[in-house]
């Protein structure tokens, strides 16, 4: 992890609510893999707000980044523009442990946008590996037209005994090899829970190194300073922001949630 | 007047115990891991010493149904730690060798829960020659200080711990038992642990107690650094809010010996790294040693610049 200084290159509004941003970054940010994210405090001087923002990053090539940002453009403040200067704090975090012949990959959004596996696409499809992305929830409401034609999207079609089913999800559970899943922050520990034993049902068991958690509570420090965004696991406390943010699930301790 | 050479001897009381430390600041305790958190961002040597996060002697796995909470304030934040901890060994295990590696002393925060497991952890890191002393971190409480409990504790740790001993003392209560960590064998008092409070929890509509960082911290510890200075023989170890080199020096003109750094660690790294370069080149210069010591003398801590 390092501090170092981006430029905003370029602007371009994504949905009502975020900000896609090309970034200059320093060459010494090299080899940012799916997984990495990055903490900012934006470009506010003073101390509101004190905890950083955090930034997935949805492209990146030499020296530059794209990462989609939060921004209510109904609200009254100023959208980023092209020559702001920034620091980033990162990348923060390890990269998504894709299994080395990985095929298919089922990548899982939950009530939150799929900033986390952006990056996982364009790897994944370099790698000639087919993904399906279901977007559950709010996750629906994601502008999809930035998303790779070549990926499959599912939306989700919640029925009474299970407000998670998308639709042939037997079908691309069974034909995943590894799944993916990032869900709101808000209660994660408890949805993740509620995913594997999902998971364990429509499969007859999860394998280990199957079902992967993207954590992604507040991260105060994103060094694994600061003990706030711990998860007890079977092989002892793992700083989602420092070992994270990918568990796998089969390892965590939820039941404790 | 206190000079750089005094300084270095007087983190602890002099003629017992004394701490090779000739930086003032410090990273406090739960802000920098056990040392390794910042590898490649920080450079250790800016500090006089690496305090640890805090350690229990059993391992805890407390079961919480989020685990910690993290909750924005203005200028700040509240940290709900759930009370999950690995314990002493594994600690040991995990970062003996890195410890030893050190080129600055490594304080050792240990949280003092019960008198037993106090005892036995103050035994086992005294055998520890990677740690060169050890922070007592008392427990925070809503309803005040507990003056009995607090002499207890300090003195099962003094009984087994024969190297220089601090005591990290809640803000609430902290006037209350500093006399008491001195008389049972503190060496130094660390003031103060971060601020308790609560806050709703917007997800789930419940209260969350937690700690509370933020620059306006200083503005609670900074009198009572003043007010402990008079009040026990010991030297104080400034910690909360500190946010600029105005705060370092403030700390310092008040009567601290050293200033410990949180939440600004997390938030700007960087900040922490010119800090530090800029109250060690000020440290570093006799002249404004004397300056600053004068300023302490005068009894005039408001404005040092």
């Amino acid at each position: 992890m390092q501090q170092t200084m981006a430029f905003v290159e370029r602007v371009r509004r994504s949905g009502a609510h975020y900000q896609q941003l090309s970034l200059a970054i320093s060459p010494s940010l090299k080899n940012i893999q799916p997984g990495h994210s990055f903490l900012t405090p934006g470009r506010n001087p003073s101390f509101e707000p004190y905890l950083l923002e955090r930034w997935w990053p949805i492209h990146c090539a030499e020296n530059q980044l794209v990462v989609e940002c939060p921004f209510p453009y109904d609200s009254p403040l100023r959208p980023y523009e092209p020559g702001e200067a920034l620091t980033l704090l990162g990348p923060v975090g390890q990269p998504l442990p894709f299994q080395k012949k990985l095929r298919h990959a089922l990548l899982i959004a939950e009530d939150c946008p799929p900033h986390p596996l952006r990056l996982a696409i364009d790897r994944l499809l370099a790698r000639k590996a087919s993904i399906t992305l279901v977007l559950l929830g709010s996750a629906a409401q994601y502008d999809r037209r930035s998303l790779d034609p070549r990926v499959e999207i599912s939306l989700g079609a919640p029925r009474e005994d299970d407000p998670r089913h998308w639709p042939e999800q037997v079908l691309s559970v069974g034909w995943a090899d590894q799944v993916f899943i990032t869900t709101a922050a808000e209660g994660q520990r408890a949805r993740f829970a509620i995913w594997l034993r999902r998971f364990g049902e429509l499969r007859n068991g999860v394998p280990p190194k199957y079902l992967w958690g993207l954590f992604t509570p507040t991260w105060p420090c994103g060094a694994g300073a600061c003990g706030a965004c711990e998860i007890a696991t079977i092989d002892g406390l793992k700083s989602t922001c420092r070992q994270g943010p990918a568990l796998d699930l089969t390892r965590c301790r939820l039941e404790e949630a | 007047m206190q000079t750089r050479e005094s300084f270095a001897a007087a983190l602890t009381q002099p003629s017992t115990r004394e701490l090779p430390f000739l930086r003032p600041l410090l990273p406090a305790a739960g802000c920098f891991g056990y040392g390794e958190a910042y590898a490649g961002i920080l450079d250790v040597s800016l500090f006089g010493a690496v305090v640890t996060r805090p350690i229990t002697y059993r391992r805890r796995m407390v079961p919480q149904r989020e685990g910690a909470t993290v909750l924005p304030l203005p200028a700040g934040c509240l940290i709900a730690h759930p009370q999950t901890h690995p314990g002493l060994s594994s600690v040991l295990s995990q970062h003996r060798a890195r410890w030893q590696a050190l080129s600055v002393p490594l304080i050792c925060h240990l949280s003092a829960t019960d008198l037993e497991e106090t005892r036995k952890a103050a035994r086992r890191l005294d055998a520890e020659t990677a740690v060169a002393a050890l922070e007592l971190g008392l427990p925070s409480t809503h309803q005040g200080s507990d003056r009995t409990r607090a002499q207890s504790l300090v003195s099962a740790a003094r009984r087994r711990f024969e190297k220089p001993l601090l005591v990290r003392l809640p803000l609430q209560g902290a006037l209350d038992l500093a006399p008491v960590c001195v008389q049972a064998g503190a060496d130094a008092l660390v003031a103060t642990a971060p601020p308790q409070g609560a806050l709703r929890d917007p997800a789930y509509g419940h209260r969350i107690h937690g700690d509370l960082y933020g620059p306006w911290v200083k503005a609670q510890v900074l009198p009572l650094v003043e007010e402990l200075r008079q009040l026990v023989p010991v030297p104080i170890v400034a910690c909360g809010g500190v946010h600029s080199l105005t705060d370092v020096r403030e700390y310092l003109a008040a009567g601290a010996i050293a200033v410990q750094i949180d939440s600004l660690l997390w938030r700007d790294p960087a900040a922490v790294a010119s800090l530090a370069e800029e109250i060690n080149a000020e440290w570093d210069d006799p002249a404004a040693t004397v300056a600053r010591a004068t300023l302490t003398r005068d009894g005039d801590g408001s404005t040092v610049d």
